[in-house]
């Protein structure tokens, strides 16, 4: 388990976005470039003030290190996956914590809508994680893995589509009180179950939406933070576990082993319990992630899941108001970057009509081979 | 007659065994002789136990069907014409799943827990798949 | 029997105007709208200080050759029939350093701090590659 010291030793100093959508004429150093220029502005901070680097699906650190006149102490990049945009964040934490940086600049941009990724085929790049031996029988893209997860979900524990449709609801409603959201217009149960199926039995409106967008964070110590433009958005806790053995084949348990082990570590790191989340974002690459995501870290039994996510209780509002920017669904697929964003607005107070009163602390959880949570808080402890 | 679009397996050499098998209508898998493990994979090394050396050898071609997905949308030009098809996940009789085809059965009819095994399907001249039937 | 096509440059919507100003034998480099530094390789944003307001500014296309090398081997088939080949560093006068070749002179007859200036070769209809050829001072 990462060491409790860390607890509130490491805040978020700074966010930015670019618009989300179809963006002709931008790669993805450019998407990075506008995101990270509006991150500083917002941390208050010059370029001259970062010392750590950290891209992801950028294509070269060297090369966007280069075009924003960059030399930092410490650089790297991780694969464009969604699963390494908390990994992402965990590693600038423990950088700064170490002492290689005192001040990282994490940097996404994805150019993905305008460049035709369909994540799955021939040409996919991202996501389907060694698929390609299953070509020959059509079997491709992440999408029908998890529908196929859904259906054994629902074979075991009589788990329903009308169930998924709640979240992707939720979300929609939540797009609508959101600016930067590309699909604002509010969907029903019967939208959702009439939308035509990919890969069955997911429908359409269970799919994350593929757009262009960069996104940046800009992550410090405390104590640096502390004296900067915005308040301080600590991080509380944070934590990983994976399965990657046999992980060509989806796992038994929906990733409940690794769900378990982050949940028990980031709570214990953060010093505070399910319970005392005021919203979480939850990774919804497909709307069955959000179940197994919710299960996995115990805010429902297992099995549960469907049952639990009904009657808007992810809903601003509700008991537990989740992916509030709309997230995957309905925001923007920004591979977890903006959902990370999202907490720190909510801590921050900046969320204007899908603002959860009081948000003292949002968590943060990624359900992949390789799991994460982050939580954070307007307090450092 | 005509071409066969389908994408075709990516032979190498450390699947060729497997794939030769298949030609010869055998559902070959790596059994490891340290522990004993089956894997579908060939990896260098036991995944369960370390050990570095293993064996292909014939197994039953029977298993059940873990989980399914019904592909609306094709991806691949090839499979534009059967949409929408089926992927079925099968947990072997010995242990190890691998994603295939059913065949012999409409998509409405598959199950959980259906009981599979192996039919062999020559798709070119030199290329052939082993998919799945219900099986008895 | 035709020599394989060279490699052409990669059109990405960042880089399309430096050739399209190629293509009509001019070189033209970013200069920043916020604080007039010039650029290259071309980028979103301003190296210097971020800001995304840019012009393609015309250069002289006049400059001096930092350092060279002399290629002896190809690491392209394209490139065989040219070996033994240069490639140059140029520093413009305006300030950007770019990557060349040199024409109308011998390898051997190149120097550090030679005086060039920018020619055009049109290899495509499209494209047209900016050389360097010496020139008076």
């Amino acid at each position: 388990m990462p060491d409790k010291q860390l607890r509130g030793r490491i805040a978020v100093a700074g966010v930015g976005n670019t618009a989300f959508g179809k963006l002709y004429g931008n790669d993805p150093y450019d998407l990075g470039a506008r995101a990270l220029k509006e991150a500083l502005a917002d941390a208050g901070l010059s370029r001259d003030d970062i010392d750590g680097l950290l891209v992801s699906r950028i294509p070269d650190y060297q090369r966007f290190g280069e075009m924003m006149g960059l030399n930092p102490r410490f650089a790297g990049i991780t694969p464009g996956q969604g699963r390494m945009s908390g990994a992402s964040i965990e590693l600038a934490a423990m950088a700064i914590h170490c002492g290689m940086a005192k001040t990282v600049a994490l940097v996404y941009g994805n150019n993905g809508r305008t460049a035709g990724d369909r994540y799955g085929g021939e040409g996919d790049r991202y996501g389907s994680g060694g698929a390609g031996p299953w070509f020959p029988y059509g079997m491709t893209s992440p999408g029908a893995v998890h529908a196929i997860m859904f259906q054994r979900h629902a074979h075991l524990y009589g788990t329903r589509s009308e169930q998924l449709a709640h979240i992707a609801v939720a979300f929609r409603r939540h797009a609508g009180l959101n600016p930067s959201a590309v699909m604002r217009d509010p969907i029903t149960v019967a939208d959702h179950q009439a939308s035509r199926y990919i890969c069955e039995p997911l429908h359409l409106l269970d799919y994350c939406l593929i757009n262009d967008g960069g996104v940046a964070i800009v992550l410090t110590s405390a104590e640096r933070a502390r004296d900067l433009r915005k308040p301080p958005v600590y991080i509380r806790g944070f934590a990983q576990a994976t399965r990657l053995s046999e992980s060509y084949v989806p796992p038994d348990d929906f990733w409940r082993a690794p769900l378990e082990a982050v949940a028990g570590d980031v709570y214990a790191m953060a010093g505070a319990g399910r319970d005392d989340m005021d919203a979480l974002m939850i990774y919804d690459n497909f709307s069955p992630t959000v179940l197994f995501s919710l299960e996995g870290f115990g805010f429902c039994p297992v099995g549960e899941g469907g049952r639990f996510v009904e009657g808007g209780r992810l809903e601003l509002g509700g008991r537990l108001p989740t992916n509030t920017s709309g997230g995957h669904l309905s925001e923007s697929y920004m591979q977890g970057w903006a959902l990370n964003v999202e907490a720190v607005r909510q801590i921050r107070g900046e969320c204007g009509a899908r603002q959860v009163t009081d948000a003292g602390l949002v968590q943060y959880i990624c359900a992949a081979p390789l799991v994460t949570s982050i939580i954070y808080g307007k307090e450092p402890s | 007659m005509s071409a066969y679009r389908k994408p075709l397996p990516a032979v190498d050499d450390l699947n060729r065994p497997f794939w030769e098998g298949v030609r010869r209508r055998e559902l070959r898998l790596l059994r490891c002789e340290g522990c004993g493990g089956y894997r579908f994979r060939s990896f260098r090394l036991c995944p369960k136990c370390g050990g570095d050396k293993a064996t292909w050898v014939e197994t039953s071609g029977k298993g059940t069907i873990w989980s399914y997905g019904i592909f609306h949308k094709a991806y691949f030009e090839g499979f534009k014409d059967e949409v929408p098809y089926n992927v079925v996940l099968v947990e072997l009789a010995e242990g190890p799943r691998l994603y295939t085809n059913l065949v012999g059965a409409r998509n409405d009819q598959i199950r959980i827990g259906m009981p599979v095994e192996a039919v062999f399907e020559d798709v070119t001249p030199e290329v052939t798949l082993v998919k799945f039937k219900p099986a008895g | 029997m035709s020599a394989p096509a060279k490699p052409l440059p990669q059109m990405t919507p960042l880089e399309r105007p430096y050739w399209e100003y190629t293509r009509r034998h001019e070189l033209r480099l970013q200069k920043c709208g916020a604080c007039g530094a010039l650029r290259f390789p071309a980028s979103a944003v301003c190296p210097e200080c971020f800001s995304d307001t840019a012009e393609w500014a015309r250069v002289s296309g006049r400059g001096r050759v930092l350092s060279w090398v002399v290629f002896h081997r190809s690491y392209f088939p394209a490139f065989e029939a040219d070996v033994p080949y240069n490639v140059v560093m140029i520093a413009l006068d305006e300030g950007p350093v770019v990557i060349s070749t040199i024409v109308g002179i011998a390898n051997e007859g190149i120097r550090k701090g030679l005086r060039v200036e920018a020619t055009f070769e049109d290899v495509t209809p499209e494209i047209s590659i900016p050389r360097f050829r010496p020139v008076e001072e």
